[in-house]
């Protein structure tokens, strides 16, 4: 009795402190460092792990044993994210048998080294780990209980130039529709020191447009690490979550809402790793100013300026020291009545590791004359309509195309389309010199969320735009499928492969 | 009285290719032949075939294409635009601006969505990505007899 009390006891104390401490842990960055991890015959020695920051203890032993802790692979039970510790030392006090439920944080950093027969590299440096599910905040949309659909995350680390005074940020957006990392100010820790960036003394802001919104805020260095890739001391764009009233006519002039908060972005930052380098590019380097896309400002004066392509925001891929040509998105199957937590994976450079060939993937390459329909897009036929502008989003949440038969919600699905029953379609994608026939289902949003209102995933959700409109793949699109994303370079066309 | 056809030909005598901007026209208001002077930017202007309305066309920052459909009224009734930019919807849309951002606003989900609304007054068709935007908005009750939204390309 007396020890179950003990043993209860410790688990309490641990699970109401709610946070694991070892002699390897560090708690302000969750990174734990296994000293030794079993695998058949091969032992990994300083396994870097980063926690996250929504892991759980679940369980604990005490126990008086003093021994080289191992951790066989056999105690990660990847379905359900359990990670068995064999041996956690706080101070003096041993504990056995930490049960630690990870969240959707955790990550494996790195293998310090592998001894003995059958070693392998325990987690491919170019590969980031991506998950489709609720966001970071729950997104309340009027009747439904759902958070975020159809949003793929990752997590970046940002770090002071040069420093290892680093931040974890998750749940930021993958989006190969733009170019940039950009992070919402809210998230960012008061000690992460991020230089400004300047022009003739004053600091540089930007005003990205999309469609329907902007973001607005201030131009910083940072060091970008995802996986193990690094982006050194590059330009980022800090979302400024208090600007509404200092942000430029000129930037809101595109009628958008200024989403600079989590909830109304929808995710903590955002990946831009499309098929550009930049985001803006050689025309905001030259005079007249664009004059919403760079800014020097002074307190809440600011106007447009031209600045350098080395200080405006990359695309943080562009900007690895390798695999930096282009990306790939791997996403399973998606079952026609949805699913939760969708993991897949985001890989760095294309033809530059033996994980990223192209392989029998169709390269639809795309228009490079800013003036042409196709620039940084290709045509889609569909329905004997050529629709030309067309492309591939991961940052768009289902197909945006016109078709009669699509119809509109008027349930809980409301904004998606409500065909009167599930549609088989085809569409064939042209780019320069190949084209690709899609096979793509549609079906009721309104059924979908009904049976399914937890679901975080569809592959088939549309939306119904105007006629002759361009067709825009979005996240549907990746399920099932490994998606290239070809970065231009001054010897590469830009395209999109599958 | 400005006739439509006196309009027309009025136009074609000044032989316009240069139209100054931004102080052009605005969706609903008067597209004012007094406002035509010469500046360096180019334009073009054509009559469709059946004359019942003119396009008004010019190049906004990097090339952006704006054009402006004019009808027999001497109004704009619809302006559509396409290119790595957005141009300055207050200014293209005047009054109706208000109404576009509403609607963006409105957006049940977060942001980079394209932008779509049709009631009898207005209708909005907005897309694209990152250097690739395209929008169309025009006003339904102005719309010249027997023009149709698939000419407005």
């Amino acid at each position: 009795m007396k020890i179950i009390s003990t043993y209860i006891a410790a688990i309490v104390s641990i699970m109401l402190s709610s946070s694991l401490y070892a002699d390897t842990y560090n708690t302000s960055t969750h990174i734990l460092i296994i000293p030794a991890i079993q695998s058949g015959l091969a032992t990994y020695s300083d396994v870097s792990v980063d926690l996250g920051t929504d892991y759980q203890v679940t369980a604990v032993q005490a126990s008086a044993a003093s021994d080289l802790p191992i951790l066989t692979v056999d105690n990660y039970d990847a379905f359900n994210n359990l990670l068995t510790i064999p041996l956690v030392s706080v101070g003096d006090q041993i504990y056995q048998n930490v049960e630690v439920k990870l969240g959707r944080t955790f990550q494996v950093l790195s293998v310090g080294g592998c001894t003995g027969v059958g070693c392998s590299a325990a987690t491919p440096v170019n590969v980031a780990p991506l998950i489709v599910d609720n966001g970071p905040v729950s997104l309340l949309l009027p009747g439904q209980l759902v958070g975020s659909t159809n949003v793929a995350f990752t997590t970046v680390t940002l770090c002071q130039p040069g420093t290892s005074n680093c931040q974890n940020i998750d749940h930021v957006l993958v989006d190969t529709g733009s170019s940039g990392f950009r992070v919402i100010s809210s998230q960012l820790a008061q000690n992460l020191n991020l230089p400004a960036v300047m022009s003739s003394g004053k600091a540089v802001f930007e005003c990205l447009q999309y469609v329907s919104s902007f973001n607005w805020g201030s131009v910083n260095m940072a060091d970008v690490k995802i996986a193990g890739e690094v982006a050194s001391n590059i330009p980022i764009q800090i979302i400024n979550a208090n600007s509404n009233n200092s942000v430029p006519r000129s930037c809101s002039r595109n009628g958008g809402a200024a989403t600079n908060t989590v909830d109304t972005f929808g995710a903590n930052g955002i990946l831009g790793i499309g098929n550009l380098p930049y985001d803006c590019g050689d025309v905001c380097t030259t005079s007249p100013p664009i004059p919403a896309a760079y800014y020097s400002c002074s307190g809440n004066t600011c106007q447009s300026i031209s600045l350098p392509l080395a200080q405006q925001v990359p695309n943080p891929i562009a900007r690895f020291s390798k695999d930096n040509n282009g990306s790939i998105i791997q996403l399973p199957e998606v079952p026609f009545a949805g699913a939760s937590n969708v993991q897949g994976v985001l890989i760095f450079g294309i033809g530059t590791q033996s994980n990223n060939e192209l392989g029998n993937a169709k390269v639809i390459t795309l228009g490079t004359n800013t003036l042409d329909a196709n620039y940084n897009a290709f045509t889609t036929i569909y329905n004997g309509q050529k629709l030309t502008g067309s492309f591939v989003d991961s940052g768009t949440s289902a197909y945006y195309f016109s078709d009669s038969l699509l119809g509109s919600c008027s349930g809980l699905g409301s904004g998606y389309a409500c065909p009167k029953s599930n549609l088989s379609l085809t569409a064939t994608n042209q780019g320069l010199s190949s084209s690709s026939t899609v096979n793509f289902d549609v079906a009721n949003a309104d059924m979908l969320f009904n049976n399914n209102y937890n679901a975080t995933a569809f592959s088939n959700l549309a939306v119904q735009t105007a006629p002759g409109s361009s067709f825009d793949w979005g996240l549907p699109f990746f399920y099932g499928r490994s998606v290239f994303t070809g970065i231009q370079t001054s010897t590469s066309l830009p395209y999109v492969a599958y | 009285m400005l006739t439509f056809r006196s309009f027309v030909v009025s136009l074609l005598w000044l032989n316009l290719l240069i139209i100054p901007i931004p102080v052009l026209a605005t969706l609903g208001e008067d597209f004012s032949p007094a406002l035509i002077k010469k500046t360096h930017q180019l334009s073009a202007l054509r009559v469709n075939p059946q004359n019942k309305y003119t396009v008004n066309e010019y190049a906004v920052e990097a090339g952006t294409l704006v054009r402006e459909f004019v009808g027999p009224t001497g109004k704009v009734f619809a302006v559509i635009w396409k290119g790595p930019y957005i141009p300055d919807l207050r200014q293209l849309l005047g009054v109706h601006f208000n109404d576009y951002a509403a609607t963006a606003a409105q957006l049940s989900r977060p942001g980079r969505h394209p932008l779509m609304l049709r009631n009898s007054q207005l209708v909005i068709n907005a897309g694209g990505h990152l250097h690739a935007f395209s929008g169309l908005v025009y006003l339904p009750d102005q719309m010249p007899e027997g023009v149709s939204e698939d000419e407005l390309q």
